[in-house]
């Protein structure tokens, strides 16, 4: 009995499987089946189903349980005819109607052809019989009667007749263990034949037997969930299906992996669930609908894993029918929903391509855009990503971003070409947005190979949008910076992988990139307009900044055209920083390069010889400002040398004057070094170097003007003499002119060129402008002249100076006697004895005429007394004393009082070499007239007596004269006791050893060997 | 013998000598009117003579300038001998370095205060370029005392210079 029942059970269970699985193509509308033919199509048929069934589980051969049931028959027969007790026969036809049953089945599997209704007839009989014969039995006895003879009216095709049995039994047995499978076999005849209220309240009556009895398995309870939501969704009722469906749905994913043969299956049930599930959304409100039903379901639980494919159906639902704004609403939804689910960048992609099939254009731009922000390398959902999501995002993130560069960059492009609309700043905030995307892009496609191109158009976006430093950083990245990728093979597959997918794009597919020296000559000009507008400090950072970039062009494009004015400009403004060393490191690097380009010096463009000439001048220029002086000479002569091969070019107009200059103080200022060093030779010969290398140039005169200042200093006076000589030949204007005489002078005197010395002095005598200077440079030329034997022209200056100083005061009264005394010497030289009193008497007057007289001027007064005093004495002494006595005694004593007079006269003035003189000539006078008189011719015819009277008169005569001789003397003597001595003392000693021998001839004793 | 007496006298040379030297401190300073007829004259060595004979011969070729210098060398030399002194005190007068010709003078009668000629020498510088008759008047009389044969001449000049004096 129990293996029986066991046997029914499995088989039945196996019938159940198959009716649900087939119910689905029974009971489907066509409307349905149409939104979902592709997934049914794919489905088995129920047939194919139950001989899998059966042939996995064929523990026992079909024909042998088919004769063991006929043999079982049998033996229940002979039995009945036996048995007389009602209840053992009643027993026996129950089984028996159970054996009926059974071989009935059997029957219907073997054999396809058979008539239902005859294969179940005997069954159903015998259960009416056994009914009608248990009448009274107990509801509990009952339903194992009514449950078989229900399932034989269903077998057999008789519908109406089995729901009428099921209805009896859920009635009259609700306890019955049939009830639930009861109810669902009524639920799916209701449903087959379009009752769905009565359907679904069947379904839900097994649905709360179950959960009545939670202990117990409850077989139908999936199946009657998931028919339970069909039924209310037949009848419209949306929202309650759904939340069966819901049922089923949590069922089916929470319960454990099915074999291999079962999950197919599962999957199908679940891909149906969700369909209907969709067609429901898409009835009620949508995404709306999913997030309501979720929030009540699974409120403080964690929502289902199936929730995505919810939204995803949904929106597909939606696109089929062409609804895009739904379809992405409920993409949107679900994104917005579950912002870091593992699907929304997915999510976001399927809207993005739901718009682009609607053809809603800034939909896909602004979407696109939300895209990179809520999931680009910036975004925290990046952050939190795993590899493989970000590799994922990384492809959409290529090309959207490339997608919305282009796009703002061509109307940023478009917009300036013709939009008249549009003010500057609206322009440049559209090249802005553009440079925002190439921004995006680098930091989004770090290894991209075109990464070299994208920075180039970000330059140009923020050179449009005038952030030039930004400009400048994107232009220099573009031109230099290094790009692992760029040079290794790419595949195309690799560089199709970065392209817009969409066609319209194509006029943005990147092409690798070669305008590299492009790049890097627009960082130069980015520079430019920063500089027009920076101030101080910024400025020459810019300006030093740009120079670096400079450099970096010329020698990372050395052949570009570009290169050698970029690298002029460079020098240009190095020098002007005051970077001197790197002014020269470059600028001679430049004036190298061209000097190469060159034939025979000559350049074949005016720009090539503008750069040879400018940098080689700002080489030149540096090498002053570093004290380079002698590399600044060569690089200044290194310019002049061409100007002299192009003496025609507008160049050689426009600078050969001020290189000249420049060369000339370059040598110049070696002559100030050699000089700070006290190289004074040197320092001269090289101020000269200056005159004789460039004499037209400015610094000339000055440099012949210190070299000659020099050579005075080092004492090579002709040297000297003739650098200044010419000096003054050549700038007679010079105010230096005026001094050279002085220096002339003095540098002839020091090579005993009295002559030349005397010439100079004569110029200073008439050109200075201090009359003390020309006073004295006469007196000075008169005396040059004396010394270089020019006697002529010594007297004639020294009168010169004589007469117009005639007038002297107390300073210059010295001077003008001197030149009174030295032509008293001048002329007793040549024997103009006239000429030379003349001159004693101005002497005499100049001294005499004086305010404040000196001891020269006494002298020389004196000294001109005296000469005068000599020649009266001469005068004196000539007359000899001859007879008669009385005549020319009277004669000579006359003469005597002249001489006299003029020895008192000098006497007078009290000067010591004179007043001895004096003291000893009127001694002498004296002396002489004794002498003399003694001496005297006698007169003739005197007798003896007579003569010896005369004589003895004579003596009378005479002796007071001796007395007056010897006193003069003996005034000499006592001035050498006084300590004066000189030749008149002396002579005044022999005079008196001869008047008075007693006392004066008086001789030391010299020792006798 | 003959030994015996060459070595007295060298030890007498000798202790001459040693008093000469030590005279040349503790003598006291000659007076005008001091005498010591005995007194030896002092002799320089050969080379002060050779000194004073260059002097002299520049003095002879008018070269004073040189002689001056030879005669100073000598002094140096530690000329000391009444002949080198005179020369040079006489020099010095021509030059009309009086009051040097004087000092050198004295020095020499330091020296050789008995010698006759410096006395006489002096009395002349006295006399004639000094004015001083006194000095002269006694210096003329120690010559007339110490000459061994007085110039006649004097005894008129002390005769004239007594006169003067007590003028």
């Amino acid at each position: 009995m129990n293996v029986l029942r066991n046997v029914y059970q499995a088989k039945f269970g196996a019938v159940i499987v198959l009716l649900l699985l087939s119910g689905c193509s029974w009971f489907r509308p066509s409307a349905v089946e149409a939104d979902l033919s592709p997934t049914l199509a794919q489905l088995p048929a129920a047939s194919d189903h139950l001989r899998k069934m059966r042939e996995a589980s064929a523990a026992v051969d079909n024909t042998d349980q088919q004769a063991l049931l006929v043999q079982v028959s049998q033996a229940y027969h002979a039995a009945l005819e036996l048995a007389e007790d009602p209840e053992v026969r009643q027993e026996i036809l129950q089984r028996l109607a159970h054996i009926d049953l059974q071989i009935a089945e059997e029957r219907q599997i073997n054999d396809a052809n058979a008539d239902p209704k005859q294969l179940y007839g005997s069954a159903i009989e015998s259960y009416q019989a056994l009914l009608t014969a248990n009448a009274s039995a107990t509801s509990q006895a009952q339903d194992q009667l009514l449950y078989p003879l229900a399932k034989a009216h269903e077998m057999s095709g008789d519908i109406p007749a089995a729901l009428k049995v099921f209805d009896q039994l859920v009635t009259e047995t609700p306890q019955s263990q049939y009830y639930s499978e009861s109810q669902f076999r009524r639920a799916e005849i209701l449903f087959a034949a379009g009752d769905y209220a009565a359907a679904s309240q069947a379904y839900r009556a097994v649905i709360s037997r179950a959960e009545e009895n939670t202990d117990t398995p409850a077989p139908f309870l999936l199946n009657s969930w998931y028919m339970a939501g069909w039924s209310d969704f037949k009848l419209g009722r949306y929202t309650q299906a759904l939340k069966a469906f819901f049922v089923v749905m949590d069922s089916q994913t929470q319960s454990a992996p099915l074999a291999d043969e079962l999950a197919s299956s599962q999957q199908a049930l679940i891909d149906d669930t969700l369909r209907v599930m969709s067609l429901s959304f898409s009835y009620e409100l949508g995404p709306a609908t999913i997030a309501q039903l979720l929030d009540e379901r699974y409120e403080g639980k964690s929502e289902p894993a199936y929730v995505d494919q919810l939204y995803a159906n949904l929106a597909e639902l939606y696109l089929q029918k062409k609804r895009f704004a739904d379809s992405a609403g409920s993409y949107l939804a679900y994104i917005e929903r579950y912002p870091v689910s593992r699907f929304a960048p997915d999510f976001h992609v399927q809207m993005i391509a739901v718009y682009a099939q609607a053809g809603f254009i800034d939909k896909v731009r602004a979407e696109k855009e939300h895209y990179v922000a809520a999931y680009g390398v910036r975004s925290d959902y990046w952050v939190q990503a795993d590899s493989a999501q970000r590799e994922s995002i990384q492809q959409e993130l290529n090309i959207y971003i490339h997608e919305l560069a282009s796009y703002y960059h061509n109307l940023a492009q478009t917009t300036k070409l013709d939009g008249e609309n549009l003010s500057p700043e609206q322009v440049r905030d559209h090249y802005r947005a553009a440079g925002r995307w190439y921004e995006e892009w680098i930091a989004s496609v770090p290894e991209s190979p075109y990464l070299d191109r994208i920075w180039f158009l970000l330059g140009e976006t923020r050179f449009e949008s005038q952030e030039y430093a930004a400009a400048i950083t994107a232009y220099e990245n573009a031109a230099y910076g290094v790009f692992p990728l760029h040079s290794a093979a790419q595949t195309e597959t690799e560089q199709a992988a970065a392209q817009p997918d969409d066609e319209a794009d194509s006029a943005n597919r990147l092409t690798p990139f070669d305008q590299h020296s492009d790049a890097a000559y627009a960082a130069l000009l980015a520079y430019d307009q920063l500089i027009a507008v920076a101030e101080s400090e910024a400025l020459s950072t810019w300006q030093r900044d740009k120079n670096d970039s400079a450099l970096v062009f010329a020698s990372t494009f050395p052949d570009d055209a570009r290169a050698n004015p970029v690298l002029a400009q460079a020098v240009e403004s190095l020098f002007a920083l005051q970077q001197y060393e790197k002014t020269v490191e470059v600028g001679q690097g430049l004036v190298a390069k061209l000097e190469q380009s060159a034939v025979d010096g000559r350049y074949s463009d005016a720009e090539s010889e503008q750069f040879f000439v400018g940098t080689g001048l700002a080489v030149a220029h540096a090498r002053r400002e570093l004290a380079q002086h002698n590399e600044a000479e060569l690089a200044y002569l290194k310019v002049l040398n061409h100007f002299e091969r192009n003496a025609n070019s507008a160049l050689y107009r426009q600078y050969h004057d001020a290189t000249l200059d420049n060369y000339a103080a370059s040598i110049y200022q070696q002559g100030v070094i050699d000089m700070e060093a006290g190289s004074i030779q040197q320092a001269a010969d090289t101020f000269m170097r200056v005159v004789a290398e460039a004499p037209a140039s400015a610094i000339r005169v000055s440099a012949q003007r210190d070299a000659a200042a020099l050579l005075m200093q080092s004492e090579q006076w002709q040297r000297a003499i003739d650098v200044m000589s010419d000096f003054q030949q050549r700038f007679p204007g010079h105010e230096e002119t005026a001094a050279i005489p002085a220096r002339l002078l003095l540098a002839n005197q020091s090579l005993g060129n009295w002559s030349g010395a005397a010439e100079q002095a004569m110029v200073m005598a008439k050109q200075d402008d201090d009359p003390k200077v020309r006073q004295q440079a006469l007196y000075s030329a008169a005396e040059y002249y004396q010394q270089a034997d020019d006697i002529d022209n010594a007297i004639a200056v020294y009168k010169q100076y004589a007469h117009t100083y005639s007038s002297p005061t107390a300073e210059t009264l010295p001077q003008t006697m001197e030149a009174q005394y030295r032509l008293t010497e001048l002329y007793a030289g040549q024997g103009l004895e006239t000429k030379r009193e003349f001159w004693l008497n101005k002497l005499i007057a100049t001294h005499q005429s004086a305010a404040e007289p000196t001891d020269r001027s006494r002298y020389l007064a004196a000294f001109a007394a005296t000469d005068f005093a000599e020649k009266k004495m001469a005068v004196y002494r000539n007359i000899s004393l001859k007879h008669p006595l009385k005549k020319s005694l009277a004669k000579k004593q006359k003469a005597m009082k002249v001489a006299l007079q003029r020895y008192e006269a000098v006497a007078e003035y009290d000067v010591e070499a004179f007043s001895t003189q004096a003291t000893f000539r009127i001694g002498e006078i004296y002396a002489s007239l004794a002498r003399d008189l003694l001496a005297s011719e006698r007169p003739k015819g005197l007798n003896e007596l007579e003569l010896e009277q005369y004589d003895f008169l004579l003596e009378e005569q005479a002796y007071p004269f001796e007395e007056s001789a010897i006193e003069f003397y003996t005034v000499n003597i006592e001035r050498a006791w006084r300590g004066i001595y000189g030749e008149w003392i002396s002579a005044s000693y022999q005079a008196l050893a001869t008047l008075m021998p007693a006392r004066f001839d008086k001789t030391e004793m010299r020792p006798q060997e | 013998m003959i030994m015996m007496r060459v070595l007295r006298r060298f030890k007498l040379l000798l202790l001459s000598f040693v008093m000469l030297s030590s005279g040349c401190s503790t003598l006291p300073q000659l007076s005008i009117g001091g005498s010591d007829a005995t007194e030896q004259l002092v002799k320089d060595n050969r080379s002060i003579k050779t000194t004073l004979q260059a002097a002299l011969t520049a003095i002879e070729s008018g070269d004073s300038d040189v002689a001056a210098e030879h005669f100073l060398q000598m002094m140096e030399q530690g000329a000391q001998s009444p002949e080198s002194l005179n020369h040079y005190a006489i020099f010095l007068r021509e030059q009309w370095r009086i009051d040097e010709a004087e000092q050198v003078y004295q020095q020499a009668l330091k020296y050789s205060p008995g010698d006759a000629m410096t006395h006489w020498n002096l009395a002349i510088l006295y006399e004639l370029y000094k004015g001083d008759n006194e000095q002269a008047l006694a210096h003329f009389n120690r010559y007339k005392e110490l000459a061994a044969e007085p110039d006649k001449r004097v005894n008129i000049w002390i005769a004239d210079l007594n006169r003067r004096v007590s003028q």
